[in-house]
């Protein structure tokens, strides 16, 4: 980490930290697989991190940061495409080139904020369920188990609410839009 | 409406929830190279998977100044739930306020993935910190506040501290409070980048970024070579000051003697202001800690029971295999790396470089060309006949053809055939491909680690030394050529060369 000047590290750790919903995002998206993703995740910031000193401060962050956290996970397919479900690569591809326009360089994650209001709005059950499965990270077999459930049909349930969610979010970012 | 049908809903449903089974994923994956919608529709939920992760890891995050991000990080391991995940450091306080009324999930941060984000922003803030330590500013004050540590923690796998309650993460800052190891090793990096393993039961002081005071137990030290005066203390008013070297440092449990064993380098032992020894690396001593009428006793130098690197690595610029990647270059992008010298001067060469289990990957590559890739070994000259480079890389083929990898250790720029290896690579096979690039139309061939090894001579004594790999072109289309993890160590002769860390060999 050759960066000299400690202005300019914290402003690079700033671009980081408001980054770091995007590049988690983009991430599971890629993988789609929670513990596969955390592992990139890191070692993405990692790599980040590393290469501080080559970033160019007067161009935007979110598209080098994409173009690094890509690599990442090309690495990780690598390595993990055996014994893991992942896509491959042209899968990859399509996704990070429809996130190619993704161009959003806000101090914040609009769609993070806007999910705090669409959360709030759920039922306190639905609530509950996102608070073991993303909070406590509990198996949805195992909160399939405990509610005497097909995991299949938790599956749907969780697919259901994640649907509400996307409307709501998209719904308020129309409006902001607009506004 | 998102207009899929119900099978592939149910698909979308099972995969976003990680219970597909293999089939059910390849047939998704199948149906997104050409489903626009399913595509579109599955990064839409995705993102509103992620979101929700995010929102039950960490809030949009704001970075505070020093001592806030500390007493952040303290407060998030006492909050630790004990059936969570291992708990990391919480330096990112949310951008905006709870809600009295907000549901749990939305006020509880879990932190488990703010874990790479606040070690970065911890080493981050220790890095400023530490900056200013070394260069104070002209008022006299630092200029971020109070320092958040002296040493941060790197690795603790099975380590059981003293105190039960103390259940410090990877990347935890330890200030100057006393670091008590019942048993098991930590590793730890302190000030500019010494780098520690102390194995309990132990305790170790970090006095500041250039010196610790270890009372009892085992302690290895790995001082980088642009850096020098790190000290060790000891009881007994001894001080063992590094000289540009790795050394460990043991207590017999008494405490009534040390014995300092040097494994790189050299270091000098004082006790008080009196110079006792300077021991070079190979070289030992005991020490009594309670009395200083007894004279350093010399013992044979003993790698056991420390955690030294294998092997001394000669500084060779290996690390500087750069490169960004460029979101319109699909494929790798063709850097001069840095450190290394190609000629001719091609556009058919690259360099790449990924994290892979914490370690920074890098590989260089010929792509259909020929040429040299080489450097000098950085300030180093052959020290002493009888010693054994070992020079150790990782090559493997990407393309069609057959190419020959020639390593060569040359000293003083004379190449002599006990030093040179040539590998041959032939790949002809069309087929799908592993290669991370996606192109499909090119083989890989297994990564294979080689090895080259030279004994010195008394005539190369004093000179300088130099890697060389050449790639020839034998036959094919598009051969090419790729290297990997190229490490040069010395050994002395009757030592059986240690090998790297074990790394994934896909």
């Amino acid at each position: 980490m050759p960066m000299r000047d400690p202005q300019e590290l914290e402003a690079f750790v700033q671009r980081l930290t408001d980054h770091q919903s995007r590049i988690w995002a983009l991430i599971l998206t890629l993988v789609s697989k929670a513990d596969l993703a955390q592992e990139v995740f890191q070692e993405t910031n990692l790599v980040l991190w590393r290469k501080a000193a080559e970033y160019d401060a007067s161009r935007p962050f979110w598209p080098w940061a994409k173009a690094i956290a890509r690599t990442q996970v090309l690495a990780a397919w690598e390595r993990m495409s055996r014994d893991r479900l992942v896509f491959d690569p042209a899968v990859m591809e399509r996704i990070v080139d429809r996130c190619a326009n993704d161009q959003e360089e806000g101090r914040t994650d609009g769609r993070q904020l806007a999910l705090v209001d669409c959360l709030a709005k759920l039922p306190a059950d639905q609530r509950e369920l996102l608070d073991a499965r993303y909070g406590r990270q509990v198996t949805v077999k195992r909160l399939a188990d405990e509610q005497g459930r097909s995991v299949s049909g938790l599956a749907v349930t969780l697919h259901r609410i994640r649907r509400a969610l996307a409307d709501c979010i998209d719904h308020k970012l129309a409006a902001e839009a607009n506004a | 409406m998102t207009g899929l049908d119900a099978h592939t809903e149910q698909l979308l449903a099972l995969v976003l929830s990680g219970v597909a089974t293999s089939d059910q994923f390849a047939e998704f994956n199948a149906r997104l190279h050409d489903d626009d919608a399913l595509l579109d529709e599955y990064i839409r939920l995705a993102r509103v998977d992620a979101a929700v992760y995010f929102q039950h890891g960490c809030v949009a995050p704001a970075v505070g100044a020093a001592g806030g991000a500390a007493a952040e990080r303290d407060a998030s391991l006492a909050g630790a739930e004990p059936d969570a995940p291992p708990p990391v450091a919480k330096l990112i306080p949310a951008a905006e306020p709870a809600q009295p009324d907000a549901p749990r999930h939305a006020r509880r941060p879990l932190m488990r993935y703010a874990a790479a984000a606040a070690v970065l922003i911890a080493a981050a803030l220790i890095a400023i910190t530490m900056r200013h330590d070394v260069e104070p500013a002209s008022d006299g004050h630092a200029g971020l506040g109070s320092a958040p540590g002296v040493a941060t923690l790197l690795n603790a796998d099975s380590v059981e501290w003293a105190d039960p309650s103390f259940e410090p993460t990877i990347g935890h800052a330890f200030g100057h409070a006393p670091i008590r190891l019942a048993r098991g090793a930590a590793q730890l990096v302190v000030g500019q980048g010494a780098a520690l393993t102390l194995a309990g039961p132990a305790e170790l002081r970090c006095l500041d970024p250039h010196r610790v005071r270890l009372d009892a137990g085992t302690l290895t030290t790995f001082v980088p070579h642009n850096v020098t005066g790190f000290t060790v203390d000891l009881p007994g008013d001894l001080s063992i000051v590094d000289l540009g070297t790795e050394f460990g440092v043991t207590i017999d449990p008494a405490g009534r003697y040390a014995t300092v064993h040097v494994f790189d380098g050299a270091v000098r032992v004082t006790r008080g202001s009196q110079p006792l020894d300077r021991l070079p690396a190979g070289r030992a001593i005991r020490v009594s800690l309670i009395d200083a009428s007894v004279a350093p006793e010399a013992i044979v130098a003993d790698a056991a029971g420390f955690a030294p690197r294998r092997g001394r690595t000669i500084a060779l610029d290996n690390a500087s295999f750069e490169d960004v990647p460029v979101v319109s270059n699909r494929g790798w992008d063709f850097i001069e790396p840095s450190g290394w010298r190609v000629t001719p001067p091609s556009q058919e060469y690259g360099v790449n470089e990924y994290m892979v289990d914490g370690v920074m990957r890098q590989h260089f590559f010929w792509n259909n060309a020929e040429g040299v890739l080489e450097q000098a070994a950085t300030d180093h000259l052959v020290p002493a006949a009888g010693m054994t480079y070992t020079l150790r890389y990782t090559a493997w083929s990407m393309g069609n053809g057959a190419y020959q990898l020639t390593a060569n250790l040359m000293i003083d720029d004379q190449p002599g055939d006990a030093r040179r290896r040539a590998d041959r690579f032939d790949m002809s096979v069309q087929g799908p491909s592993d290669a991370p690039t996606g192109r499909v139309r090119d083989p890989l061939s297994p990564k294979r680690t080689f090895e080259l090894r030279y004994t010195t001579t008394p005539n190369d004594v004093g000179k300088p030394l130099r890697v060389r790999f050449e790639m020839t072109r034998l036959e094919g289309p598009r051969p090419q050529a790729c290297l990997d993890d190229v490490t040069l160590t010395l050994d002395p002769a009757d030592a059986k060369p240690q090998p790297p860390a074990p790394r994934e060999q896909p």
